[in-house]
């Protein structure tokens, strides 16, 4: 599942954000100063960080600074009530990929969450390149968007194909039903959150070896599913 | 797109500018006149030197001639004309050689004693009744004084001679017919006096050209043992003067003595056009102060002008961050409640809560941003009545309530049953809710607050205790001051716009009380705000103005 760090010290905020970020399917932790929220950064690796500037104990500017000097590529959004554009341009200019003023629209944030994450997935699937990529006795080729089961093509319709490549991406990690939903049919709403579930058991008869126990694509329960090589 | 306005400080920079460089045209002027007087000064003392020197010269000159003329040569043209007559003979007494030739001498010749030296045979004979010891030092020392006669032809001498504790001013000169006989005197200095002061009949120095009267000139003559033979005008100024010491034989009857001639400052004009120049140090000090003053001045200026521009420049910046931070609440929980993003009731009701709390906040800080440009303006008046303040205060604290319950904070009160003051009960409840949100913001989260009122004979006074990291005592005083914010606040999360404060003094001030801060007793900070008891006449008389108007 996507996790999401927010470094945010007003509480009620805070729980605002939280509640709304879970809402979409997200894993969120809130650190409510800055060394703490260092410290999660590093600890926890989170997938996108959400960073208040005026914090107790090390104010964002240079938390941002000295998470950005250890080279971590996690994804950073500034969400702040400092709206000079001098801010701006420093926080940006710190290696922040967003920048969001208060007061903000939920909706105009969350969808700048996504787009964050999308990026980023996408530039980690450019880093990976078109070279095919396999788990089990499964061959995935993404130059020709084929896939093969114990050398032998398998013919996949083209949603079922995104949905295998969105869960291979996660690299093993639990993907929530509305972050499929999102990815793979670009909308979510939890009413047609049965269409993934058709998907994945087509994507299981086609793929694994006992689809009624599957051994690659797991079911999480009450979250969603997961890839395991 | 936003623009970063120029600092309102740029004119006061350049009247600094201004000043200094006036300061800098004010200290070179200075140098110049101060030059300029100093040349003009010694170029005036030097004219004046030059003409004391010539006032001596030409009173030494018409001096000799005086004396020359009356003292010296009658003695030896009778003394020569007597020679002349009865060759060898005996030297006569002076007083009888005097009424021998009255027609020269009028009767008297100045000479006490007279000598012949014949230098063919080497004996020198001397007037009868003259002492036995200047008759030795005759002896003894006139054939070595004749000794250089042939530079004497026509020239009298004087030799001033100590002997045997006497003064004497021997005068010496070769026979103007016979060559190898010298004649010499023995005068006494005093006794020519007179003739020094003839010599002052007609002015030394000739007259001004605009036809004034000549300048008068000091004078001081001793002959070669110190005594003072003449002396006239204002005491001698080396300054404005020259010393003349005769020391050559050629001077005659003045060698060995000393002349000091000066010319009076107050003379100088007639000498000097505009006279000598009077100092100008003290003005041109007087200015360079002046201007050195004025750009200090100009500089505190400009400082508390930037100063306060950088403090007002926080202020709007901190009271746009104050506004944003409640806005964005506000807004994300009425989104989040319009667009139904809530999952279960509990939410639902925190979010109002939130909303409603945050609603609050705003109210609290745009009055208090009010009344602060109110109090500004000097637009401030109190509504002020008798009124229960321990009512006012339990009511303030319980609006407050919901945002110490944000923070987790306690709000205790410690107070009688009632205490009447009169007060504006609005501004009271600004003060409490200032002082309130200061200790909540600054403390721990679930610190306990203490809010007392202590009635006393002439005062009641407000305490707010908090447990926070207090105020440091180089600041205490600062931080009712307008904008002012401790260093470590500025920076930090914690808002604030540097006005709450200034509100609280202000309003208490207007009630004619006083608002402090001292160190709790947990280590946080014990607000002090103390009202009067009974109103004055004044206040009151305002109040019920106020109210019929």
């Amino acid at each position: 599942m996507t996790r999401i760090l927010l470094i945010e010290d007003n509480r009620d905020l805070a729980f605002g954000l939280r509640n709304n970020l879970e809402i979409e399917g997200y894993e969120v932790e809130v650190a409510s100063d800055g060394r703490s929220g260092l410290d999660r950064v590093q600890k926890a690796r989170p997938d996108l960080l959400i960073l208040d500037l005026m914090l107790p104990g090390l104010d964002g500017f240079r938390l941002l600074e000295s998470l950005r000097q250890r080279d971590r590529g996690v994804p950073v959004l500034i969400l702040t009530a400092r709206g000079d554009e001098a801010d701006k341009v420093r926080g940006l200019k710190l290696g922040a990929d967003d920048y969001v003023t208060k007061p903000f629209g939920v909706l105009e944030l969350l969808a700048r969450v996504e787009a964050l994450l999308r990026r980023e997935r996408r530039r980690s699937a450019a880093r990976r390149g078109a070279a095919p990529r396999t788990f089990g006795d499964i061959e995935v080729h993404p130059a020709t968007r084929s896939v093969a089961r114990a050398g032998s093509p398998v013919e996949l319709a083209p949603k079922e194909y995104d949905l295998l490549v969105a869960l291979l991406d996660r690299g093993g990690a639990v993907v929530s039903r509305l972050e499929l939903m999102r990815e793979v049919w670009g909308y979510s709403d939890d009413a047609v959150s049965r269409t993934i579930d058709t998907h994945v058991a087509e994507l299981r008869r086609k793929l694994e070896a006992d689809p009624a126990s599957p051994r690659h694509i797991l079911t999480v329960r009450k979250v969603g599913y997961r890839l395991k090589a | 797109m936003e623009r970063r306005s120029r600092p309102p400080s740029t004119p006061s920079r350049w009247i600094a500018l201004l000043l200094a460089a006036a300061m800098a045209l004010a200290a070179l002027l200075a140098w110049q006149a101060l030059a300029a007087g100093s040349s003009h000064r010694r170029a005036a003392e030097s004219v004046l030197r030059d003409s004391a020197r010539f006032a001596a010269r030409e009173f030494l000159r018409r001096s000799r001639d005086e004396i020359d003329h009356y003292a010296l040569f009658p003695v030896i043209y009778v003394l020569s004309a007597n020679e002349r007559a009865s060759p060898g003979a005996p030297l006569p007494d002076p007083e009888d050689l005097a009424r021998l030739s009255r027609r020269m001498t009028r009767g008297r010749l100045l000479a006490k004693t007279l000598f012949r030296v014949n230098l063919a045979t080497g004996d020198v004979s001397a007037s009868p009744g003259a002492p036995a010891e200047v008759v030795a030092w005759a002896r003894e020392k006139l054939p070595l004084l004749f000794a250089e006669r042939s530079s004497l032809q026509g020239e009298l001498r004087a030799e001033p001679a100590t002997i045997a504790g006497s003064f004497h001013e021997i005068v010496y000169g070769v026979s103007p017919d016979q060559e190898h006989i010298c004649l010499a005197f023995d005068i006494d200095t005093t006794e020519i006096k007179p003739l020094f002061e003839r010599a002052l009949a007609d002015p030394l120095l000739p007259g001004s050209a605009g036809g004034g009267s000549p300048p008068p000139v000091s004078l001081e003559l001793r002959d070669a043992w110190g005594r003072v033979l003449l002396r006239q005008g204002d005491p001698f100024d080396p300054v404005y003067g020259v010393e003349e010491r005769m020391t050559s034989l050629g001077e005659g009857i003045l060698h060995g003595m000393t002349l000091k001639a000066s010319i009076p400052a107050a003379a100088a004009e007639k000498l000097v056009l505009g006279g000598v120049p009077s100092s100008r140090l003290p003005f041109v000090l007087a200015t360079l102060l002046l201007a050195a003053g004025l750009l200090a001045a100009a500089v505190v200026l400009v400082r508390r002008e930037r100063a306060l521009a950088a403090m007002r420049s926080d202020f709007v910046s901190a009271v746009s961050h104050e506004l944003r931070t409640p806005l964005a609440q506000i807004r994300l929980f009425a989104e989040t409640l319009l667009l139904d993003r809530t999952r279960n009731p509990e939410e639902r009701r925190r979010s109002l809560a939130i909303i409603d709390q945050e609603a609050r906040r705003l109210t609290h800080l745009v009055d208090n941003t009010l009344r602060f440009t109110r109090a500004e303006k000097g637009q401030v008046t109190l509504a002020v009545a008798p009124e229960d303040v321990v009512r006012i205060v339990r009511d303030s604290v319980e609006a407050f309530a919901p945002l110490a319950a944000a923070r987790g904070v306690q709000v205790r009160m410690r107070a009688p049953a009632n205490a009447v003051a009169p007060v504006d009960a609005a501004a009271l409840r600004q003060i409490l809710l200032n002082l309130l949100d200061n200790a909540v913001k600054y403390g721990p989260e679930g610190q306990e607050v203490v809010v007392g009122v202590e009635p006393g004979e002439d005062r009641v006074r407000l305490v707010v205790e908090d447990h926070g990291p207090g105020i440091p005592p180089p600041e205490s005083g600062r931080i009712f001051e307008k904008f002012v914010r401790l260093e470590r606040d500025r920076t930090a999360h914690s808002g604030g716009a540097g006005i709450g404060l200034a509100v609280v003094r202000e309003l208490a001030q207007l009630h004619g009380g006083t608002a402090r801060v001292e160190e709790g007793p947990g280590g946080g900070s014990r607000f002090l705000v103390e009202l009067p008891a009974a109103a004055s006449q004044s206040v009151i008389s305002g109040a019920v103005a106020d109210r019929e108007a």
